[in-house]
């Protein structure tokens, strides 16, 4: 039978330790009657076998890795002069930051004034003179005025 | 000559007051030493690494192909430990926050060398392979070394994340929490990173090495 996703994540922290002294009982009776989750435990146990087979470290450190290490923390700054480097690194990236995005602005700016963003009809909007407009609307007067008075034309 | 610790050093016999000195008192703790070596102390920095060293080549182990390469890394981890000490707010053991940087670095290296990564596992199992062979023990069953070589050769093929967790629940027999410390993520993701982890290991061991699957019936 599978074993449930919950029953799954019981054993891992089961294997793992990682449970408290009442749940680990009341756990341990559970395996006891359930040889499903016991078959579950003694794979979780090999899939870790592997590892614990394995556990020996390949690599060790070497005799004179520590004098060797703090000869190399001796050729560098004082602890303040690393506090400062690196102050005064953060603010040369922040200052070269600010410069190039002043730059690009600038930039911008400079197209903006040359009207190398002008749309054609989204510029400015002038109005019309007045006598024109006066001209206009006397026109429109006339032109409705003549369809009033013509021949066939009733309401 | 006024070294990195704050104060005037002697070139010829740096190590005349005692590198070791504090070696004396083994009871120090670590907030002892770090306070220690926050006020210039070398001999103290010099004893947190003595401290500390085996465990971060055990873990640096897993991530590295060769001899030079874990002790480049480990240098790396503890000069970055030492440049970065004050940072160290003393929320969690020490030796979680070392991991964290050494976590941090090894991963950061193998992502640089990621073209070269498939080369580098291949070469894992065969040094494994050999390294066994060369140092065979009968005491040691072939099925067990067998387990092992596949077993890291599965991990540095899994995701970073997957492989990470393993590697300190696994190796390094870290409790949950302190899992949690190095990686800085609650317990729930832990457990369930973990979990899923374990899935994708045990589906590459039945995809790769179905005869090594461990089985519930």
């Amino acid at each position: 039978m599978q074993l449930s996703s919950a029953d799954q994540r019981l054993l891992q922290r089961f294997h793992d330790r990682e449970m408290g002294a009442e749940e680990s009982v009341a756990f341990r009776r559970r395996l006891e009657n359930e040889p499903d989750l016991r078959r579950g435990l003694a794979a979780l146990e090999k899939l870790s076998g592997g590892f614990v087979a394995g556990r020996e470290p390949a690599f060790a450190a070497p005799a004179g890795f520590t004098a060797g290490l703090l000869a190399e923390v001796r050729q560098l700054p004082g602890r303040i002069a690393l506090q400062e480097a690196e102050l005064s690194a953060g603010a040369l990236t922040l200052c070269r930051r600010v410069l190039l995005v002043a730059t690009i602005l600038f930039g911008l700016g400079l197209c903006w004034q040359a009207g190398l963003f002008d749309v054609e009809g989204a510029t400015t909007l002038e109005a019309t003179p007045v006598d024109e407009v006066e001209r206009e609307m006397k026109r429109l007067d006339a032109i409705v005025q003549s369809w009033d008075g013509s021949p066939g034309r009733s309401r | 000559m006024v070294s990195p610790f704050g104060r005037e050093e002697t070139p010829a016999c740096p190590f005349q007051d005692g590198v070791y000195a504090l070696k004396q008192a083994p009871e120090t703790t670590d907030p002892e030493l770090i306070a220690a070596v926050l006020e210039g102390s070398e001999s103290a920095f010099g004893q947190l690494v003595d401290r500390y060293k085996d465990r971060l080549f055990r873990l640096l182990s897993r991530y590295c192909r060769d001899q030079v390469e874990c002790e480049d890394l480990a240098q790396d981890v503890f000069l970055k430990v030492f440049r970065k000490l004050d940072t160290f707010k003393g929320g969690s053991a020490f030796f979680t926050w070392l991991y964290r940087i050494a976590v941090n670095t090894a991963t950061d290296h193998l992502a640089k060398a990621s073209s070269r990564r498939l080369r580098l596992v291949q070469d894992v199992v065969l040094d494994l392979g050999e390294r066994d062979h060369d140092a065979e023990n009968p005491d040691v069953p072939a099925m067990e070394r067998e387990l092992a070589v596949v077993t890291q050769a599965i991990l540095g093929k899994l995701p970073e994340k997957y492989r990470t967790i393993l590697i300190l629940r696994e190796y390094e027999d870290l409790s949950y929490l302190e899992i949690s410390e190095v990686l800085q993520c609650n317990l729930g993701t832990v457990e369930s990173r973990l979990f899923r982890a374990r899935q994708r290991f045990k589906e590459a061991l039945e995809r790769d090495h179905p005869d090594l699957v461990p089985t519930r019936r």
